[in-house]
């Protein structure tokens, strides 16, 4: 499916809306036309320190949010693609001002002004990762301070009316332990604009990999444990769960760790094993205990790595890594970074064209129910929306709809058909989409697609509740299309 | 108890009873004879995975097989001293012996029939005193920290348990004023600071929001940790252990527990009592003082009673029946059937879908453990869609006793009038015959935890009385979903294999839309009664305060008759009263001063700071 089709079918809807109104909506469609060909946004949600920032400038490759050890992230922090690099701060008051960035390239500490009337701080950077997604960095859940949570749920959709500032896809960081209020936020975000959340658009990622086992073991063995144990409680809200060891990655990924680094824990590595060992339990022993390199530089490596990063980065040395360059690409591979970014392209950043459309058709939907939505150009803007949703290129929004309808469990399917579906909605070539080898032939692609339109043409007419028809002609719909597209 | 405080309590009756206060001067008397418990039980609170039952093990020195692959603790975990033995004890209060490194995984495991684990150890701190570790808070099963806040009631200490990875969060906060509502000895533990680079940070904040934002703790001790540094010393020569002890901090922990709790169980016992006194001493010398000030002669006394009778007339508006707060509660308890329909909609078919998936692929082994499973996740949701309606009436409740009158004031009333309505309920189901302790109660409520928010809410809330028209039917139903639930898991282990699967499923149906229908129905039809008790308690509380400015109003104008001489004597004499009244309260404040030097300040200064 080309996406750009499919955006541009949106947009054409857009402004067709614009005329038909009398552009009495024409600030609210700017916006949304806006978003249409912005990147799909991402938000990242957790508990405070759950690791948002530090993962985030994992992400981003570059040390841009504040990670300090108390609670700083206060203001919801949108990462943008643009040049030149700046900082717009926008106030609640609907004020936009400049903030310079910090010499080291973070966001100030300090905004200026009271952190209450800032309403949003929107960062352009000329990076790479940004191009496909723009990330937004959010307050945590459950914090004592009351008015950042607030602003997490604005972000999520709770405030009434058209927002055209909520965000397309969802990152859930997790930590050892699952809560009740980072379930409670995800139903949140699954409740924004009615039906448009849910495992279609959100991961999980388990952060803080450092926390788990009793700091002996192979952390890393119990984290992929855990992330499954996750996915289950979790399968309806999220699509995956990855584990990562956040520090690390964000040390390695943003080249922080530096050659002066890189030789002092090649020192360090000279050091007798056991008490090596011993003086790692606990950071307050490491930074006082009697070691061939100066405190200054162990309270640096363990700011830079925790525990897990340091054993990692010795380990690397014994086997032989040698300078920073070797090191950072080591700890990388170890902090399981590669599979979050997999995992966000695979589900965000290819299905980006999905998301936003599905967004901006929802966002319509809405305005149209605005003051009663009795108004003829209402009436017909809903029609419209009915009317693209149908259309062959939009199909893509109907199955993530009806993948939302499977993953909220509000329609039960056959025996095995979660997987099939899953599949056959995912991304991916259309033997892949089918569940055939990749070198299966166009007749045998044929015959599967057929093989499903039939079984799914039964069970439409077998299963009478509204809920499963619409599901199982979604399916047949999926499985003509690729059958088609084979003729 | 001591004499001192023996004395006291019979000066404080006297008093009350000359006011007319017969009914707190017996309560009181009752406090003060029940006896302080033999060994002191600190209970070890906090939310979920912050670390609790690493810090038992390290405190008690006894460390499972294999900590990191347990699951959140799921029971109560009791500590007591004595030869290593475990066993698990079921809802009926019948022990059965566990082989000790099986004790702790029973522990995690919420289908399991033991409603708790004790496990006994030789441990120099168990001597002293017997620890509690508790099911977390804010877990996913959220009707736990309802049930852990049941079972404190009579704890002698708690030591919360925060973590070095974040600073302390909101619900965390909540947990804890809710906690230590009739506690006060309460220890803060940082742990984990092996892992936390940041930990001193972290706790400094974590002090700073406890004193903004629950000053009553701000003076309580804290003690950072790291549990696993003294586990570890379990592997070592004594020596090394001691020192890993010490430098883990637990060692500490282990001589301010034993210092402020086990050398004063019975103290705080006295304490209790003391503050109790003092609390109705406070609302005597406030009526005395506002009668006196009725029918002064000095000042203003036209004032004063002008301003009584103000008073008046705004609570007899109140208690009309177009006043506002009676359409709030009427109003806000017309959404709640839905708001519960809606939960319990969702969350039984998110049930009903695990459990069809679970069955696709359950191995013969675990077919047993899927129906006791299954009762246990139905009954953990009727407890958390009460504890989610519990938690509405609260807060309507407070909010309306707000707008009426000094609240805490009417909290006070409410609490004096609503003492003991709990264990009534459990007496009227045949449960506490044989002497509840309030770790027994904490088991019933485990395995039925349907009932366990209501009781939370009798107890902790102090409105007990209105919320007694709910307790019954959600204990009711609990039991009534755990027996049926257990009979038919016994009748299954009778059939044949093959046909698990299918006569489970729809074992399971009727489970499921018996509990949808059951918490529907009941709450529908016990709700008009929540609602006309709480309306009808609202209205006594607003009735009395009346007549008690009516008394004080009538008694000024009496005096304002008589001869000047009368008056005077009359005067004398209230004067007198108040006296002794300010006397035997400043008696009861120093004797507070002198059991609990640290506590002191707050105690004497009546109720805590944050309401």
């Amino acid at each position: 499916m080309p996406a750009s089709e499919l955006i541009e079918r949106a947009a054409d809807l857009l402004s067709q809306t614009d005329a038909a109104t009398g552009g009495a909506l024409h600030d609210e469609l700017v916006a949304l036309e806006r978003r249409l060909r912005e990147p799909a946004r991402v938000a990242v949600i957790g508990r405070v320190k759950a690791g948002k920032s530090t993962l985030v400038n994992a992400l981003l490759g570059q040390r841009v949010a504040p990670t300090a050890v108390s609670e700083c992230t206060q203001v919801v922090t949108w990462f943008h693609y643009g040049q030149p690099q700046r900082v717009e701060m926008r106030l609640r008051d609907g004020s936009v001002s400049e903030v310079q960035l910090a010499p080291d390239g973070m966001l100030p500490r300090e905004l200026g002004v009271p952190v209450a009337a800032v309403d949003s701080l929107h960062v352009y950077l000329a990076n790479d990762a940004l191009r496909s997604m723009t990330l937004i960095d959010t307050p945590g859940i459950g914090s004592a301070h009351v008015s950042y949570s607030d602003a997490t749920k604005g972000l999520l959709g709770t405030s009434p009316g058209v927002d055209t500032d909520t965000a397309d896809a969802t990152v859930l960081l997790l930590n050892h332990t699952l809560l009740q209020d980072e379930v409670d936020a995800l139903e949140l975000f699954r409740s924004q604009a009615g039906e448009s959340g849910s495992a279609a658009n959100a991961v999980g990622v388990l952060t803080r990999v450092d926390q788990l086992g009793d700091g002996r073991g192979d952390v890393f063995e119990v984290a992929v444990e855990l992330a499954d144990q996750y996915l289950d409680v979790l399968d309806t809200a999220v699509a995956a769960v990855v584990p990562v060891a956040g520090l690390v990655a964000e040390t390695a990924e943003t080249a922080s760790l530096l050659e002066s680094d890189a030789r002092d824990l090649a020192t360090l590595a000279t050091m007798d094993p056991t008490e090596l060992r011993r003086i790692l339990r606990t950071p307050d022993r490491f930074v006082a205990a009697t070691a061939p390199i100066d405190t200054a530089a162990r309270e640096r490596l363990w700011t830079l790595l925790d525990r897990v990063g340091l054993q990692w980065a010795l380990a690397a040395i014994d086997e032989q890594a040698h300078g920073a360059a070797q090191i950072r690409k080591e700890l990388a591979l170890r902090s399981g970074i590669a599979d979050v970014k997999r995992t966000l392209t695979q589900r965000f950043a290819t299905q980006d064209h999905v998301l936003k459309v599905r967004s901006v058709l929802d966002a319509l939907v809405r305005l149209s129910y605005v003051d009663g939505g009795t108004s003829a150009a209402q009436q017909e803007l809903r029609t419209a929306v009915e009317e693209i949703r149908l259309d062959p290129v939009m199909h893509p929004v109907a199955e993530l709809e009806a993948w939302h309808a499977i993953c909220s469990a509000r329609v039960a399917i056959p025996d095995g058909a979660r997987d099939e579906l899953r599949v056959l909605f995912g991304p991916g070539s259309t033997p892949m989409r089918l569940r055939l080898p990749s070198g299966a032939s166009t007749d045998e692609q044929r015959a599967a697609a057929r093989d499903g339109m039939s079984r799914w043409r039964t069970f439409m007419v077998t299963n009478a509740t509204p809920d499963e028809a619409r599901l199982a002609r979604t399916v047949l719909r999926s499985y003509q299309l690729i059958w088609e597209s084979l003729v | 108890m001591s004499d001192a405080v023996g004395e006291l309590v019979t000066r404080v009756a006297t008093v009350l009873r000359a006011d007319g206060r017969g009914v707190a001067a017996t309560q009181l008397e009752v406090l003060a004879r029940r006896p302080a418990s033999d060994v002191p039980v600190v209970f070890v609170v906090g939310e979920t995975g912050r670390g609790k039952s690493a810090l038992v093990d390290a405190l008690v020195g006894h460390r499972p097989s294999s900590h990191a692959a347990l699951g959140p603790t799921a029971v109560p975990i009791v500590y007591a001293h004595g030869s290593a033995a475990a066993e698990l004890v079921d809802a009926a209060g019948a022990p059965r012996a566990v082989a000790l490194e099986l004790a702790r995984v029973a522990a995690t495991d919420a289908g399991t029939f033991a409603s708790r684990v004790k496990i006994s150890v030789e441990s120099p701190v168990l001597e002293h005193l017997s620890v509690v570790d508790t099911p977390g808070a804010g877990g996913l099963d959220s009707g736990q920290a309802a049930l852990t806040l049941q079972a404190l009631s009579d704890a002698d200490a708690l030591v919360f348990v925060v973590d070095a990875s974040a600073p302390l969060r909101a619900s965390e906060l909540q947990f804890l004023r809710k906690a230590s509502a009739r506690i006060d000895t309460v220890v803060f533990v940082v742990t984990k600071t092996d892992l936390h680079r940041g930990w001193q940070t972290i706790m400094s904040d974590d002090q700073r929001i406890v004193a903004q934002q629950a000053p009553r703790f701000a003076d309580c001790p804290w003690v950072a940790v790291s549990s696993q540094l003294c586990l570890e010393g379990l592997d070592e020569d004594p020596e090394e252990a001691t020192a890993l002890r010490e430098e883990s901090g637990i060692a500490a922990l282990e001589s301010l527990l034993l210092a402020r709790v086990s050398e004063r169980s019975a103290t705080l016992h006295d304490l209790n009592v003391l503050r109790a006194a003092l609390g109705q001493l406070n609302l005597a010398e406030r009526m005395l003082a506002q009668r006196m000030g009725a029918g002064t002669d000095d000042g203003a006394p036209a004032d004063a009673q002008h301003r009584l009778a103000a008073d008046r007339e705004r609570l007899k508006e109140l208690a009309r029946d177009r006043s506002t707060w009676m359409q709030t509660l009427e109003t806000e308890f017309r959404k709640l059937p839905a708001e519960r329909q809606q939960i319990i909609g969702r969350r039984t078919i998110e049930i009903r879908r695990r459990y069809e998936e679970q069955l696709k692929q359950v191995k013969p082994a675990d077919e047993d453990a899927m129906a006791p499973a299954l009762v246990a996740d139905l009954t953990a949701l009727a407890g958390q869609v009460n504890e989610a309606t519990i938690t509405r009436v609260e807060m309507l409740v407070r909010s309306i006793l707000k707008d009426l009158d000094d609240p805490g004031q009417l909290e006070h009333d409410i609490r004096e009038l609503g003492a003991t309505t709990l264990d009534d309920q459990l007496d009227a189901i045949h449960l506490s015959r044989s002497g509840l302790s309030h770790l027994d109660r904490l088991s019933i409520f485990s395995t039925f935890s349907a009932g366990r928010s209501m009781a939370g809410f009798a107890s902790g809330s102090g409105l007990g009385v209105t919320a007694s028209a709910l307790i019954a039917p959600p204990i009711g139903l609990a039991i009534g979903l755990g027996l049926g639930g257990f009979f038919a898991f016994q009748s299954f282990r009778n059939r044949r294999r093959e046909i698990f699967a299918h006569e489970f499923s729809s074992w399971m149906r009727d489970q499921v839309v018996y509990a949808q229908q059951t918490l529907t129905t009941s709450f529908a039809r016990d709700s008009v009664e929540l609602q006309t008790s709480i309306r009808g308690y609202l209205r006594d509380i607003l009735a009395a305060r009346e007549s008690e400015i009516t008394t004080v109003i009538g008694a000024a104008e009496a005096d304002a008759r008589k001869a000047a001489a009368t008056r005077q004597t009359e005067a004398a004499q209230m004067r007198h009263r108040l006296q002794e009244v300010r006397a035997v309260r400043q008696r009861a404040a120093a004797l507070i001063a002198t059991v609990a030097p640290t506590d002191a300040a707050r105690s004497a200064s009546g109720r805590p700071t944050e309401r």
